[in-house]
């Protein structure tokens, strides 16, 4: 068995559409700064730093973290980088959390920045379709790049598969969860994307990759999220000084599925997540998600595929997702919360820092500082997706005692 | 509808750069699939010489059996098991939309390949694109040919 592991400091660096005056060192550092000051320690105390940063070509640099390792001050310690996609974030807490429960590091900071929207094309004058040029160099560059593929049009296909398969969810379900999203970032000073909208405003926004639009998609964001995770005695120590409570991480799983899509049998499973769930759910000993937990922040780059999450995570059975939202489950105030923080389609997709993101939502939410927050929550859960058709997926549980 | 894309900042200077790499790569392995497509308009896929598997895109080794596959003549033929129509685009192809993209199971393989089906104004419509939609391979003249994914697409089968 691993040791066990506690989350003892958070933070966030805004998520917006640009940071003009910040270069992502700085937005690391400024992030770095304030997850100290919540656990009240100095960068002195921390042993080694994992660094979720994606895609090369936003930052404009290779190798980026060791310019983040050297700006916050860690400088002779080690510093590992990992980089999966849309679930950097995710993998990277996940590679903090082994650090720690392997003994080898007591107090560990993990840290995520990106800067995406610097990526510009000199022809449309606009940013996003280079940015996604950047990604889809993370497609197969034989097979799957020369095409023209883009995030959404890899994150739809399950999605048609779905409504083949068993004829949802409608694109008015997917508008529910665009309009819960946008609803819930309001009021979060880190979202990219507070809205209050209608189900009408959804469906009346323009084709993207069809049947997604465009509200039903997440936007490229700058920001940074970090977390401190220290080991059960620093962890107590840690907390005594800080006044914070441990929040402890009791599940954590991963898998990565097959990078060509067409070699899934059941397209309309998101397969990775299904793994990744049932190892993390094993680990917590949770047997009935829906019901112990009592917050969650999932995925949600596109509406439809939170859809699909809620199922693949063993929420919904297949087929009957699209209930969850239409039934208000996953509302606030419903049985299990989804992406209360606003999610990625409300905060915005910085793509190194979003699991972590989501992940210090969780932290807030079983403490008792979240925005909207849960009532007396005690379990909470993270999902973090990334990669071709969701190939990367990890999920963590976290719990106060 | 307020979000957050026109707030306002302190002034900050930008510069024009890119980032560029040029290759003169092997394909590898890969050389028969690219060749035959380039030189003589025809499709091949894998099967392991074990389970059966018929892997397309190709791959020379199968991945559960751990043994060599085999190359095989695919007809062109196939079904969309997925497909979707896109509006937007990567920067150097917002003047190619809309794009139709699908995972199409070719009749003699085991997977998908996700590939592009060329659809006129009036095909281009996702009720078109149903799962089991029958498409053939049609490949660009010789003379445009390079020996690389993009020599051939898919059209409807009519
Ligand atoms: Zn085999």
């Amino acid at each position: 068995m691993p040791n066990r592991v506690a989350i003892v400091g958070i933070s966030a660096f805004p998520f917006r559409v640009r940071h003009p005056n910040y270069t992502y060192y700085r937005m690391a550092y400024e992030t770095t700064k304030k997850v100290l000051e919540d656990a009240n320690l100095t960068i002195h105390d921390i042993d080694s730093a994992i660094y979720g940063i994606y895609n090369d070509f936003f930052e404009r640099q290779f190798m980026p973290d060791i310019i983040v390792h050297d700006y916050i001050g860690m400088i002779l310690k080690p510093g590992t980088r990992v980089t999966t996609g849309g679930a950097t974030g995710g993998y990277a807490i996940r590679t903090a959390y082994m650090e720690v429960a392997s003994g080898l590091s007591d107090v560990v900071l993990c840290l995520g920045v990106e800067k995406s929207n610097d990526c510009w094309d000199p022809v449309t004058k606009a940013r996003t379709p280079e940015l996604v040029k950047a990604i889809s160099y993370s497609a197969d560059c034989e097979f799957v790049r020369p095409l023209g593929s883009f995030p959404a049009a890899s994150y739809v296909l399950p999605v048609r598969a779905h409504i083949e398969e068993f004829g949802n969810p409608s694109e008015e379900s997917m508008a529910r969860v665009s309009v819960k999203n946008h609803g819930n970032a309001v009021g979060n000073p880190y979202a990219q994307s507070p809205m209050k909208l209608t189900i009408e405003d959804v469906l009346k926004s323009r084709y993207i990759s069809e049947p997604f639009k465009k509200l039903d998609c997440c936007l490229y964001s700058e920001g940074a999220a970090a977390m401190i995770l220290a080991s059960e005695k620093k962890a107590k120590e840690i907390c005594k000084n800080s006044g914070k409570e441990p929040i402890w991480i009791t599940g954590v799983g991963a898998g990565n599925d097959s990078n060509f899509g067409g070699l899934r049998q059941k397209l309309w499973s998101l397969t990775s997540n299904v793994y990744a769930s049932r190892q993390c759910f094993k680990m917590a000993g949770i047997t009935n998600p829906i019901k112990e937990l009592d917050v969650a922040e999932l995925h949600d780059a596109f509406t439809g595929q939170e859809i699909l999450s809620y199922e693949d995570c063993g929420f919904a059975k297949h087929g009957e997702g699209y209930k969850l939202i239409d039934e208000g489950i996953v509302e606030e105030g419903g049985e299990l919360p989804v992406n209360l923080s606003g999610g990625l389609i409300g905060c915005g997709h910085a793509v190194g820092a979003t699991g972590i993101y989501q992940g210090t939502e969780i932290v807030r939410q079983l403490r008792g500082e979240a925005i909207r927050q849960v009532p007396d929550a005690i379990k909470g859960f993270l999902h973090s997706v990334g990669g071709p058709v969701t190939a990367y997926c990890v999920c963590i549980v976290m719990e106060r005692s | 509808m307020a979000d957050r894309a026109n707030e306002e900042h302190e002034e900050f200077l930008e510069y024009y750069d890119e980032m560029t790499i040029h290759y003169l790569y092997s394909v590898g392995e890969l050389t028969k699939f690219f060749k035959e497509i380039r030189d003589n308009g025809k499709l091949f896929g894998t099967r392991c010489t074990k389970c059966g598997f018929g892997y397309f895109p190709p791959r020379l080794n199968c991945h559960k059996c751990y043994v060599p596959c085999e190359w095989v003549e695919l007809s062109g033929k196939g079904e969309v098991i997925a497909g979707t129509i896109c509006r937007f685009g990567v920067s150097n192809f917002t003047d190619k939309l809309p794009i139709t993209i699908a995972f199409i199971k070719m009749d003699e393989m085991d997977m998908a390949i996700r590939h592009t089906i060329l659809m006129s104004e009036d095909e281009c419509k996702l009720e078109n694109l149903k799962r089991g939609t029958r498409v053939k391979v049609q490949f660009k003249p010789k003379e445009q040919r390079e020996g690389r994914i993009t020599d051939f697409y898919f059209v409807l089968d009519k």
